[in-house]
């Protein structure tokens, strides 16, 4: 075929220039470490990794949600186990008041430690979260949940919600239990838990202490361990969820990497060939742009 | 010896120009466009001396271009469809590059945003959280607006492109009609006397206009050539050219087509016009300019619809219900076209009524005098025809998503509107919320149990669901259980009448709905089994900051597939889009190499015909070198056989 100089000319720089555009791909790829650079490098893939990011973003959340959740829970998980240690020894005071042995003054002496007790249950029915909610009001947080009129009558002054956190895909988790729930609706008992101790501290001083109140007391215990043991199984609920979360995550950061990370190994051999053939091309139009006859002559 | 001295003469002539036209050649060696020419020798007419025919040397029949018709078209066409894919390839790269940037794209600001409702949905009461979710909403809203910008810059860039390109088809037209006059007037028709120099001119014109738009040329027999492009529009006959010109789109007056002067009048030719630069830029702007505007706005449309529905569901801090969360988005009127009578004066608003069914198109309302129909632009479907606009509007809105309302007015036969729903809705979406306490993050009413109930009955759930009314319930609604199968409801302790059908041995887990007057549908679940006169009390939840449910709610929207007929997530279809506008711009870069490649394989071609070979030119210098040295000799020949003659007779 017969060929124009132009054409020679134009050929060998041609050459080069392909050669040099896959060199800056392959030197972008590198240096960004990413195999798509622009969606067009890979639509589908592309839109995959936005699905990705998305998923990793949402269970990065429920992880978020997971630990808020379980912070409050841990509050109130110890704010119920004082108040059952309370409540044994509310329990053990009024046993020992019950005894026939005592007199009336020293009834009153254990009547009144009794009433210190009910004090400090009553402080931790208005435990409040790291944020200054109040965490037995149900939805109510900035009530406290205990009204007492001073004369035995406790009412509830929250309302009846328990808020819920979403810690998985299909997963919510309530992050609270509200106070009628706890202190007001017991089952087995017609009493709540602070009148409860109110009545019986009354009966210390009045003299008419009943063996047989000791089975309410224990109502209450029973209501309030079963409480704490729903809160244990919640917490492990949370970690369970939370490692599957974690599972998620690095599955799909593997997914992810596998998309848009660049195999370096790949990566710098095909630039190792670019550069070879770019050298290569550039050595060939010297050559040939030497040869001319023109010389000759 | 005369005879000699002819024959030598003619040789001298003819391998002078041999060695002018060689020279020609290789000072043009690298000009643009030129076309290598060669001298025609052939031998003079002999004449008859009585004994036979004698020679009478050389003749110069023509200089020609060597020159391929067929592989120059070729040249010419593949220019045209190479700088069509290069030109779409550089739009479609920038359009592509800013979709998915991870760091000014929609897709990182739309998980934000749900990310600050989950972490509100942990501490509903928190001012600061609060604000997150404000300021999130804020920046997605703005880089929405900021998305349309740069679609809007790129519309700008595309009518800037448009008028210059036309600027340039318009002064190469006027060329090639101004070197085919001079063609004309060498009398260029003559096979044998060829303007080589103004054809190859002529041809570089040619080729530099079809870089703008894809042609078609013909040669007339005078010599003359006729340009066309388009669907046969011719711009170039002969000596006369036409112009092109711009002109506002007939609904649009910010989007400019390609006009073709004549006479006094300017005709739409934009949708005839392929390939070149100016094609590229007309089928960017079609086929992915504007579904760009569209699914990014059905994405806005939907997103704001389905969180105002739902922000209206909830209870603010204040203990009031929710108002809109964005600005409504969701009315629009109808666009005239430039060509309607004058007369026409029919105003309609569109209202979306369901924003799961939008599609990502605009639609076509025609008029014919007796009925209205609409077509969908996307697909271009047909979607119902109607005597009245109400009646179009029931026809249409089961499977479009929206309605139309006629206001006032009337058409004239033959006018056209446009209907878009959703093309300036990520362009107008905003958010109207603006203090952390309207964020109406409760449900308006709860459900308690009273702490009298024998049984064990339970509330499960509950939570407005729906809203048709703006008063929250003056007395407290209570569900009595009759001891049997059936909750009695009363409202401030007067019976309704009514009641709610519950048996405790088939019924657990039921969700029940109560439309609340005034307010709307509130659903709840009934567990256990209650004792005779248990009570169940519905009341406002007066004081409700820590209660999240409606935030869950707004939490759902993430991953429920609200869009496009309910088969995407908002995040789905702006993927969607990224993707589809990625496998445009894949396509127009393979293209533009392939075009690339045939282009450059055309020119190869054309120079292994046409191009000046040097070597070759080198090797032709010396052969007429040698021809002129040898013919020189036979003037010399001629001279001594002269002088030989004259010593003879001396």
């Amino acid at each position: 075929m017969r060929i124009s100089t132009t054409q020679i000319q134009l050929s060998s720089v041609q050459s080069i220039l392909d050669q040099q555009a896959k060199l800056i791909e392959i030197q972008n790829k590198i240096s960004t470490g990413k195999n798509i650079l622009t969606p067009a490098d890979d639509p589908a893939g592309a839109a995959r990794v936005l699905g990705i990011k998305e998923n990793i973003e949402v269970n990065d959340q429920y992880k978020r949600n997971a630990d808020a959740s379980e912070a409050r829970l841990d509050v109130e998980e110890s704010a119920l186990t004082s108040m059952m240690n309370v409540f044994q020894r509310a329990r053990e005071l009024y046993v020992y008041g019950v005894n026939g042995s005592l007199s009336s003054s020293d009834r009153s002496l254990v009547a009144d430690e009794m009433r210190q007790n009910l004090a400090e249950i009553i402080g931790l029915a208005g435990q409040q979260d790291a944020n200054g909610d109040y965490l037995f009001s149900g939805y109510s947080v900035n009530q406290a949940p205990i009204n007492d009129d001073g004369v035995g009558g406790y009412t509830y002054n929250g309302d009846q919600g328990n808020r819920l956190v979403q810690i998985g895909p299909n997963r919510v988790i309530a992050d609270s239990d509200n106070g009628f729930d706890l202190f007001f609706d017991i089952p087995n008992t017609t009493e709540n838990a602070f009148s409860l101790i109110y009545n019986l501290a009354a009966g210390l001083d009045a003299g008419t202490q009943d063996s047989s109140n000791i089975t309410d007391i224990d109502a209450v215990m029973d209501s309030l361990n079963s409480s704490r043991s729903a809160i244990g199984s919640r917490l492990n609920a949370i970690d369970s969820q939370r490692q599957i979360n974690e599972d998620v995550v690095f599955q799909s950061q593997k997914l992810l990497s596998s998309i848009e990370d660049l195999d370096f190994a790949e990566a710098i051999t095909t630039l190792n060939l670019k550069s070879t053939a770019l050298e290569a091309a550039q050595q060939s139009y010297i050559r040939v742009q030497g040869l001319s006859l023109f010389n000759f002559l | 010896m005369a005879d000699l001295l002819n024959i030598g003469s003619t040789g001298l002539l003819a391998f002078q120009r041999s060695i002018a036209t060689t020279s020609h050649n290789i000072s043009n060696s690298t000009t643009e466009g030129y076309t290598r020419q060669r001298v025609e020798l052939s031998a003079q007419t002999p004449f008859f001396n009585g004994s036979g025919f004698e020679g009478a040397g050389v003749n110069v029949a023509s200089v020609r271009r060597l020159y391929d018709e067929y592989i120059n078209s070729e040249v010419t066409s593949n220019l045209s469809s190479y700088k069509q894919q290069e030109t779409l390839s550089g739009l479609a790269s920038q359009l592509d590059g800013f979709l998915a940037d991870p760091n000014v794209g929609v897709s990182p600001v739309l998980q934000n945003f749900f990310k600050a409702l989950q972490d509100v949905s942990t501490d509903p009461s928190s001012t600061s959280s609060r604000q997150v979710v404000l300021s999130q909403a804020e920046t997605l809203a703005r880089v929405m607006n900021d998305t349309v910008t740069r679609l809007d810059t790129l519309s700008s860039g595309v009518n800037f492109d448009i008028n210059s390109n036309i600027e340039e088809i318009n002064s190469l037209a006027r060329a090639i009609a101004d070197v085919n006059e001079d063609i004309l007037s060498t009398g260029g028709s003559s096979a044998a006397f060829q303007p080589n120099d103004l054809l190859d001119q002529r041809d570089i014109l040619v080729k530099q206009l079809s870089e703008f738009v894809d042609l078609n040329t013909i040669i007339q027999d005078n010599g003359g050539m006729n340009v066309f492009i388009g669907k046969g529009q011719a711009l170039v006959v002969g000596a006369q050219y036409q112009q092109l010109g711009t002109l506002s789109s007939e609904f649009d007056a910010t989007r400019l087509e390609v006009g073709l002067v004549t006479g006094n009048t300017m005709n739409n030719i934009s949708s005839q016009i392929t390939g070149g630069k100016l094609g590229a830029l007309l089928s960017f702007r079609n086929d992915m300019l504007d579904p760009s505007y569209q699914e990014i706005g059905r994405v806005a449309l939907t997103l704001a619809v389905d969180v105002n529905t739902l922000h209206q569901n909830g209870l603010d801090l204040n203990g009031e219900l929710g108002g809109n969360f964005f600005s409504d988005i969701t009315s629009t009127g109808i666009v005239n076209s430039a060509q309607n009578n004058v007369a026409t004066n029919l105003d309609v608003t569109v209202d979306v009524s369901d924003s799961t069914l939008i599609y990502a198109s605009e639609y076509l309302l025609s008029y014919d005098g007796t009925n209205y129909s609409l077509r969908r632009q996307l697909d271009d479907v047909l979607v119902g025809t109607a005597a009245s606009i109400a009646a179009l509007s029931t026809a249409v809105s089961p499977t479009e998503g929206f309605a139309l309302t006629l206001n006032s007015g009337s058409a004239t036969a033959g006018d056209k509107f446009i209907i878009s729903t959703v093309r300036t809705a990520a362009k107008d979406i905003d958010v109207v919320l603006s203090q952390t306490d309207k964020l109406a993050l409760a449900s308006p009413l709860r459900m308690s149990r009273s702490a009298s109930n024998t049984g064990t009955a339970l509330i499960s759930s509950d939570q407005l669901v729906s809203r048709n009314g703006n008063t929250l319930p003056a007395a407290p609604i209570t569900f009595t259980f009759d001891g049997t199968n059936a909750y009695d409801i009363a409202v401030g302790g007067v019976p309704t009448g009514g009641s709610i059908t519950y048996n405790p041995a088939t019924d657990s887990g039921t969700t029940y709905q109560y439309t609340v007057a005034g307010l709307g549908d509130y659903e709840f679940t009934i567990k256990g089994t209650p004792g005779a006169g248990d009570v169940f009390t519905l009341d406002v939840n007066t004081n409700g900051i820590g209660d999240n449910r409606n935030t869950l709610s707004l939490i759902d929207l993430q991953q429920q597939r609200r869009v496009a007929n309910s088969s995407a997530n908002y995040q789905d279809a702006y993927a969607q889009l990224v993707s589809s506008i990625g496998s445009q711009t894949q396509s127009a870069n393979f293209s533009r190499n392939v075009s690339e490649a045939l282009y450059n394989r055309s020119i190869e071609a054309r120079e292994s015909i046409s191009g000046v070979n040097l070597d070759e030119e080198a090797a032709d210098l010396i052969r007429y070198q040698q021809a002129y040295e040898a013919v020189a000799r036979i003037i010399t020949t001629a001279d001594e056989l002269f002088d030989t003659l004259l010593n003879a007779v001396r």
